[in-house]
């Protein structure tokens, strides 16, 4: 699909149309008005992409004054948005703990996940997972922060709910 | 031969996520419960199906789980807040007339056994628990399992033997008998990539279902000491064997499992939006150690979003009821057509 559309961006910039003979217009004018549904897509895909990175760029690390992006645990290509099913999405995000044996890990997660629920109205699915190799329990981070379950009961810890709310909250 | 679900009601009234649906013994009444910390029962009135009470404050965090009792007077109740309500309604209305607390943190699944005896909760604490329930209407803790080494996330009872099953986030299913006045593991059900969600028996009792967050669905048969296929026993105890592992039809986490005891059909709940049924294959050639399931049905966005439970109503068969995490519950007709 990223081929696709950016090959059709491709193909709007240049002046392909001019050395098309005629009885292939009918053929290739389809073939385009397909290719800019695809576009349309893309285009919705990535404004999505910049939406999420734009609420999750500012949350705040739960120990030091900075944002998750000052510290790079969180950056515009670790955004991945993909269409499921109609009319909903599929969100990924992956982040980079500040060091490998961050005990914060899991609050981020939760953190970047709450920040979506509270800001987000389209429904999309969403996996949150650090970036391979940066974190020396990896795996079980990521377990533990989809597991919705456990994310549900977390929100229902006064104090934990007071960290997740210090953190997202919107920088005045 | 095709089939379909049919939705027959859509039920709304929950103000969070809905966790939990549950079928009273006579099928008439639906219980769910959720987010918003309170149940609701639900009940036909003529051809709809209308609230006709909410239970509150029996709970201080969601509810995550119901049940009633075999002879459909209590309901239990578990909750993120601990503790296990028991509701009954001797005053006319629902109450809540005993709490069992013990648990350490956020109970996950309750269970009452088929004799109405017994009461299995447990916990995100990693233990289960198992409560005697005596003739005064007291509850009695008598045994504490604590053999799996994560969050306990679903208990389910053998439909006619004191044997329960639970569900781990550490990936395993376990089963558990009583033995020399104590409750002891029996088998250990490993096979499952990530967290085990739902478990559940079929009629007979000799067959599990498991489901889990690998998208799965797994098929166990119980293999008694000295049975014909040779298979080795742990001492007198059966052993389980998985027979059937069903991929490819979950595109997310399947959160529930419910086989029919009337129909033999099993249903899914799964984070994808949807709910699958799934039919033995009553010809395959060697149905016991190796069945054949295929897709009877699927509906497709049967939720806007994560379906979290299904219940198959234990009197009318193929009457089908599912929660989500819209709040919404609804309840399905499967229906087969030549």
């Amino acid at each position: 699909m990223v081929d696709l559309a950016s090959f059709c961006r491709f193909s709007f910039n240049r002046p392909i149309f001019s050395t098309i003979t005629r009885p292939e217009t009918y053929n290739i004018n389809l073939c385009v008005l397909r290719m800019s549904k695809d576009a349309v897509l893309r285009q919705e895909l990535d404004d999505l992409s910049d939406i999420v990175y734009d609420l999750i760029r500012d949350i705040r690390d739960p120990e030091k004054d900075n944002t998750l992006e000052e510290l790079d645990v969180v950056y515009q290509s670790g955004v991945q948005v993909e269409p499921w099913g109609e009319g909903k999405f599929h969100i990924s995000i992956e982040f980079t703990p500040t060091v490998p044996h961050c005990s914060l890990a899991t609050l981020i997660g939760l953190c970047l996940r709450v920040k979506l629920e509270n800001n987000l109205p389209q429904h999309y699915k969403l996996d949150i997972t650090v970036k391979e190799g940066t974190h020396s329990t990896g795996p079980e981070i990521n377990k533990q922060i989809n597991d919705k379950e456990r994310i549900a009961a977390a929100m229902e810890n006064p104090d934990l709910r007071a960290v997740v709310k210090r953190c997202v909250q919107d920088p005045e | 031969m095709c089939a379909r679900l049919e939705e027959v009601a859509v039920l709304e009234g929950h103000q969070d996520r809905a966790w939990t649906v549950a079928w009273n013994p006579a099928g008439t009444v639906l219980a769910s419960a959720g987010g918003d910390k309170t149940i609701r029962l639900w009940g036909r009135e003529g051809e709809s199906w209308v609230c006709k009470t909410v239970l509150e404050d029996g709970h201080t965090r969601t509810i995550r789980s119901v049940c009633w009792s075999p002879c459909g007077t209590y309901l239990a109740s578990g909750s993120f807040d601990a503790t296990t309500c028991v509701w009954d309604r001797k005053s006319g209305d629902y109450e809540c007339g005993a709490t069992l607390e013990g648990h350490e943190n956020e109970v996950k699944c309750v269970a009452w056994s088929p004799s109405g005896q017994l009461i299995a909760t447990c916990s995100r604490d990693k233990s289960v628990w198992i409560w005697e329930v005596s003739e005064d209407e007291d509850y009695e803790c008598a045994s504490v399992l604590s053999l799996h080494t994560q969050d306990v996330k679903h208990v389910t009872w053998h439909p006619h033997k004191e044997i329960l099953a639970s569900a781990s986030y550490d990936d395993t299913v376990k089963l558990y008998r009583e033995a020399d006045d104590d409750w002891d593991c029996l088998a250990t059900l490993e096979g499952h990539d990530s967290t085990v969600w739902g478990v559940c028996f079929d009629q007979s009792g000799e067959r599990l279902a498991s489901c889990s967050e690998d998208k799965t669905l797994k098929i166990w048969q119980e293999y008694a000491p000295g049975n014909e296929e040779g298979i080795q026993t742990p001492g007198s105890d059966p052993t389980w064997k998985c027979v059937c592992t069903l991929s490819g039809y979950h595109k997310r986490t399947v959160y529930d499992v419910k086989w029919c005891h009337q129909t033999g059909l099993l249903a899914t709940a799964s984070g994808d939006d949807c709910i699958r049924v799934f039919r033995e294959d009553e010809s395959a050639p060697d149905r016991r150690n190796q069945p054949e399931f295929s897709l009877a049905a699927t509906a497709e966005q049967a939720h806007s979003q994560d379906v979290n439970c299904v219940a198959w109503n234990p009197k009318e068969p193929g009457l089908l009821a599912s929660c989500s995490d819209d709040g919404v519950v609804k309840i399905w007709r499967y229906k087969e057509e030549e």
